[in-house]
This record gives C-alpha cells, sequence and structure tokens, in this order.
C-alpha cells in the first residue's frame, strides 16, 4: 500500500508541471506631468526601484511646473535665478535650440498662455499679432520634462539593479536594457490621426528613448479652423510645416523630446537635413508623418503596418 | 535466483490510473480555459488600482473616481468611453479601442481602460 501512495504522489508531482510563464514585470502607474505614466521593471530591485522613480517624478513634475509658485522653473521666471539642476537644463535646452535653428524654443511660456495651451489653463482663443509681438520671453520646460523624467527614472533604476524596464511616460517611452529572455523591445507606433491604429512596430535594444509630438494631441478649433499646441517661435501660430507628428528615437531623452517638437516645426526636409547634421554630435532616428499620408522613417528596425492608406518610405 | 511476484492489476492499481487521469484532464482544462486568440479582457483601473475586469462583450458601466463620473461601453468588438463628466472629454475623443495592449485614459479621474490579451500583449509600449 505504501509503494502506491508513493506512485500516487509521485504522479501530482508530474501533473503539476505546467508550461514556463515569462517573468512578470513590476508594475506602477503615476499620474504626474499632466499625464498618465506606466513604469514596469524587471529584477530583484524592482519594487524598491518603482518607489524611488515615483517619488522623483512627483519632484521633477514639482521641480519644472511653471505655474506653481515652489518650482525653480517658477522662480526663474520671477527673478529668482536658477539652481544648479536647473541650470544645467537649461544649458542644454539652449544648445538644442541653437542646433535647431530656434525650432525647437525653451521660452514660448507666455505664448502658449495666449493661445490657452499654458500650465495657467487659460481660454482657448486665437491671440492678435501685437499680443504676439508683446509677449515676453517665460520659460517653459513643458517640452523637455517628460525626456527628463525618462532620463533621471532610467539613471534610478539602474542604480538598483534593475536588468530591464519600461518606462512610458504618457506616451514617450524610454526603454532601460532587456527583457529577461533577451528578445528585443518592441515598441508600437501610434496612428497620430487614428488612435486605435498603428503605424507600425519598432523592434529596438534598450538605452533609447521614443519621443512623439503630434498635432493632434493638443488643440482647438475656432470658426472652423484647427489650432494646434505645436508653436512655431518663429511666428507664434501653429506649425503648419506639414508634419502631422514625428516621433524621435534616440538615446538621450532631453533630446528626443525637443527634437520631436523642433521635427514638427521645421517639416519633413528640414528634419532630415537637421538629422544628417547632427549625425556625429546627437545621432537620432525618425518616423515623420505629413499631412499628405506620407510615412518617413530612418530607423532600421521599424517595421510599416499594412493597409492602412499610409505610403512608406525608408530614409537612410 | 530469487524469482520476481507475479504483478498482477489489482482494483488499487485502477484507482492509481483512473486519478492520474482525471487529474490530468482537470488540469488540462485548467490551462487551456479561454484561451481562444481573440479573448480580450476590459481592465478599469483608478489610481492605478484594478476597480474591474470583464470579458470584451456588450455591456455599459458607469464609475465613478476623483469626482469624475464616466461611462464604459463595450460591444464584442472594442471598448470606449461613452459619455464622461470630466472637464476635456479626452477620454471620450479617444475613440473605441480594439487590440491588447489598448487602453484609454480619462486623466481628470485618474481612470484608465485597458483591453487585456489571453496570451499576454503584443507589444512592450506604445508611442505616441
Amino acid at each position: 500500500m505504501r509503494k502506491r501512495i508513493v506512485l500516487i504522489l509521485l504522479c501530482l508531482l508530474l501533473a503539476g508541471c505546467g508550461e514556463q510563464t515569462a517573468a512578470e514585470p513590476v508594475r506602477r502607474t503615476v499620474f504626474a506631468m499632466d499625464t498618465v505614466m506606466n513604469l514596469a521593471a524587471y529584477g530583484d530591485g524592482a519594487a524598491d526601484a518603482l518607489d524611488a522613480a515615483e517619488a522623483e517624478l512627483y519632484r521633477l513634475d514639482a521641480l519644472l511646473a511653471r505655474g506653481s509658485e515652489g518650482s525653480a522653473v517658477y522662480a526663474y521666471n520671477h527673478g529668482g535665478g536658477t539652481d544648479a539642476e536647473l541650470a544645467a537644463l537649461l544649458d542644454e535646452a539652449e544648445e538644442i535650440a541653437a542646433a535647431t535653428d530656434g525650432a525647437f524654443d525653451p521660452y514660448l511660456g507666455a505664448v502658449l498662455d495666449l493661445w490657452g495651451f499654458g500650465s495657467g489653463a487659460g481660454e482657448h482663443r486665437v491671440p492678435t499679432e501685437a499680443e504676439l509681438a508683446a509677449a515676453p520671453r517665460l520659460l517653459d520646460l513643458g517640452g523637455v520634462a517628460k525626456g527628463l523624467s525618462g532620463e533621471y527614472v532610467r539613471d534610478i533604476l539602474e542604480a538598483y539593479h534593475v536588468t530591464g524596464a519600461v518606462i512610458d511616460l504618457g506616451g514617450d517611452v524610454a526603454l532601460l536594457g532587456a527583457k529577461p529572455d533577451g528578445a528585443t523591445w518592441r515598441v508600437a507606433v501610434k496612428d497620430p490621426v487614428d488612435g486605435g491604429a498603428y503605424l507600425g512596430v519598432l523592434a529596438t535594444a534598450g538605452g533609447v528613448y521614443a519621443a512623439t509630438s503630434g498635432v493632434y494631441e493638443r488643440y482647438f478649433e475656432e470658426n472652423g479652423v484647427r489650432y494646434h499646441h505645436i508653436l512655431d517661435p518663429k511666428t507664434g501660430y501653429p506649425a503648419a510645416s506639414g508634419v502631422v507628428s514625428a516621433t524621435v528615437v534616440c538615446e538621450s531623452g532631453v533630446w528626443a523630446d525637443a527634437l520631436a517638437t523642433a521635427c514638427c516645426v521645421l517639416g519633413a526636409d528640414a528634419s532630415l537635413d537637421l538629422r544628417a547634421r547632427l549625425a556625429d554630435t546627437a545621432a537620432f532616428d525618425l518616423i515623420l508623418v505629413t499631412e499628405d499620408g506620407d510615412v518617413y522613417y530612418t530607423c532600421d528596425g521599424f517595421t510599416p503596418e499594412t493597409g492602412n492608406g499610409y505610403t512608406y518610405e525608408k530614409i537612410s | 535466483m530469487k524469482k520476481y511476484p507475479e504483478l498482477k492489476p489489482t482494483r488499487y492499481d485502477a484507482l492509481v490510473v483512473a486519478a492520474v487521469l482525471l487529474l490530468a484532464a482537470a488540469l488540462g482544462a485548467y490551462q487551456w480555459r479561454g484561451a481562444r486568440a481573440d479573448a480580450l479582457t476590459v481592465v478599469v483601473r483608478a489610481d492605478g488600482a484594478e476597480l474591474e475586469r470583464f470579458p470584451l462583450g456588450e455591456t455599459e458601466r458607469r464609475y465613478t473616481s476623483n469626482g469624475v463620473t464616466l461611462t464604459v461601453a463595450a460591444t464584442a468588438e472594442g471598448v470606449c468611453v461613452a459619455q464622461s463628466d470630466c472637464p476635456t472629454r479626452d477620454c471620450v475623443r479617444t475613440g473605441t479601442i480594439s487590440r491588447a495592449g489598448q487602453s484609454i485614459v480619462c486623466l481628470p479621474a485618474r481612470i484608465v481602460v485597458t483591453l487585456e490579451g489571453a496570451r499576454g500583449a503584443d507589444f512592450d509600449a506604445i508611442a505616441g
């Protein structure tokens, strides 16, 4: 009888063998910077790492919020000078402004407010030429806040020995390390016009940041005309370059974020020229969607979606 | 040399066989439940915590969080936020989602409606 009991127990053991499930990441959802952020981290320190990352996101939100009286940006705009952290970020922002010939401009705060796109949540309206001309230069780092956050969060997760992570900050995605099974990261790129569809899938290794700027993200309509939030610094009006959205893939989060905005202002040809010019100093890849339905992409790992009416062209 | 005893199956042996077969069948049914390739689940979270999850199908459900009430409407094909009393109604403007990994967000409510697939998401992230 004892042998039979042992036999039954052994069979039960064998029956317990199921399919190998992939390691699941630790996940965290954070609401900050006026958006929803989804973090997923693999590795032993993941939970603690995400605690630290979440705290950092709130800290950065408070630091950069232009309208918030305690923030470093508010202090700067009210004659309070800068602290070392803000100074370093300003240097980088101005470097990008110079590299893009002003297509990216970190001092558009007052102009954004006039349109109602600023942090002050004013009413959406079309400002007059006179108002635009008189607008002072006010620091607004909304165009690099998520990129900077992505970099800081990546650093924190690395410090906690996280082996792989997806840092999704309101649709801007930073990737750290690798998945436990070593497979390439797969990032779907949203169709800027049809939010339920994809332009394609980007396969990439970790260590990159994919930032997207698009005219359909924030806009209002007045008298049948649509006004979006990506302003051309030279005119103060929404950019009309023919680019509907730009996704920039770069190792630097701050550059990716700022360049995505700049490319929407510059248009397709000038964006590709910019990419060529920056090849040695700030290399980046691009997925550009134009209002004519063309998608120009430079990423080797990007696989276009088919049958969606877009015309794709790979640019080397 | 010692002669090995003859093996004659008894009813205890039959019991063991039956138990193993039953266990195997039960485990198999458990493993492969709902594994149709198109089985999608709607997951509704507020402030990151799960409020409810249900299989994608014809239904309308209302949720209130952080002072905002919204209505989630689903069919066999997809799910959307049909109505919301949030200030900007970006969640309603998002439209219908129909693929695993997609989500609709209402920031004022801090509610996120996500579609999850039976075999996990197709992508690690969605950029844009």
